[in-house]
């Protein structure tokens, strides 16, 4: 086929509705609401609520959850433009980890040996694991949907942003449930829980945001 | 002659936001400004390929811009967008055809317009080949096909009879073409 006549051909349906940043962050904040609302009504929240949220180790690992997710929500739009992963600011990313990770470290030097890692059991892990990945899921495939009818530069590396994100929101939804409340415990395994759901995002990814 | 980009990019946003809003015309203009630019990365680029697939794969680019146009964003420049485009898909293209290509995005910056057909014989090459000619046959090229001076004049200077000449000429073009054809 000559080159004119694809152009002319293409010409005849120029008309297309831009993927704007604003329904990329609803479809992923509406997937983790409906995901994490689902989850919190079948499971409930936890007993001591409300009460509880108020207590500082409590609060924090809402809003640590919270801050991670919101941070990413902010820059995810970013990858569904080809010409835009260069003006991705991954710093930001960071300071929920870092703080984290600072947290992490003070309540193991200011916790007696006995009391760090008491709450490490196979059914609080399991559960941990296993409830964040499940409220995840919802939202990963949803913004993983949407990305895909965009052009990704890096799939993999996106899909593992996107599934991070996900998870970020999910976990923060989780938080209301969950009752450990030691910082060892929660900025671990929900950290690992997060990077387990963003290596799986990043596999997908990789086949599906490919074009 | 270039024209400034800071122009080109506002012609080419203000064609694009028409044609997305559904003007056709506007939206063919764009991807016939488009299409040369392309054309002369692949082919500076696409020296491992045959020419032939050098149209093949700026269609397929022409069909990634379609179909992925609703990625553009009107409060963002439009060149950047295309050549990231463009560029994922030239490489992909040329990977798939067992080609790897390295593809800085200056190339699509610093473009100079390709003319429609590619020519097999770009003047560049034309030059590497002649050394490979013997003297008398890269001579009688030069003269005639290339600085089009008279097949009289040439036949004197080099002491051929019009025959001879003639016979010289078309052997060096069928050789020349033969080294076109096997060039890596």
């Amino acid at each position: 086929m000559r080159t004119d006549d694809l152009i002319a051909g293409l010409a005849r349906q120029p008309a297309a509705r831009s993927l704007t940043d604003a329904r990329i962050r609803l479809v992923l904040v509406g997937a983790v609401v409906v995901s994490a609302a689902l989850f919190l009504t079948l499971a409930g929240l936890r007993p001591d609520a409300p009460a509880a949220y108020l207590r500082p180790l409590v609060a924090t690992k809402t809003a640590l959850s919270g801050l991670l997710f919101l941070t990413l929500l902010a820059q995810l739009p970013r990858l569904a433009r080809p010409e835009a992963w260069t003006e991705l600011r991954t710093l930001a990313f960071c300071l929920s980890p870092a703080i984290g990770a600072g947290l992490w470290a003070a309540t193991f030097v200011l916790r007696a040996p006995a009391d760090r890692f008491a709450e490490v059991t196979p059914a609080s892990v399991a559960e941990c694991l296993g409830f964040i990945t499940l409220i995840s899921i919802l939202p990963t495939a949803a913004i993983l949907r949407v990305l895909a009818g965009a052009a990704v530069a890096h799939p993999g590396r996106a899909g593992a942003l996107a599934g991070l994100t996900a998870a970020a929101g999910s976990a923060t939804g989780y938080s209301l449930f969950c009752t450990q409340d030691n910082p060892l415990f929660y900025v671990f395994w929900y950290g690992l829980a997060m990077a387990l759901v963003a290596g799986v995002s990043a596999l997908v990814g990789r086949r599906v945001l490919a074009w | 002659m270039q024209e400034p980009s800071g122009d080109r990019e506002a012609r080419w946003a203000a064609m694009l936001r028409a044609g997305l809003a559904g003007d056709g015309a506007a939206y063919a203009r764009f991807l016939r400004e488009v299409t040369p630019v392309l054309r002369g990365v692949v082919r500076a680029r696409g020296r491992a390929l045959p020419p032939d697939s050098h149209e093949d794969i700026v269609q397929e680019v022409l069909l990634s811009i379609h179909a992925k146009r609703h990625t553009w964003r009107s409060d963002h420049p439009v060149s950047p967008w295309l050549y990231a485009i463009a560029r994922h898909k030239v490489v992909d293209a040329f990977r798939r055809r067992g080609a790897y290509v390295d593809l800085p995005i200056e190339d699509f910056a610093d473009d100079l317009p390709a003319p429609p057909e590619p020519d097999a014989l770009a003047a560049r090459d034309v030059d590497r080949f002649m050394a490979q000619l013997d003297p008398r046959s890269a001579e009688i090229v030069r003269s005639i096909a290339l600085r089009e001076e008279s097949h009289d004049e040439v036949g004197a200077r080099l002491g051929l009879s019009a025959t001879a000449l003639r016979v010289g000429l078309h052997r060096a073009m069928k050789k020349l073409q033969a080294l076109g054809r096997e060039r890596p």
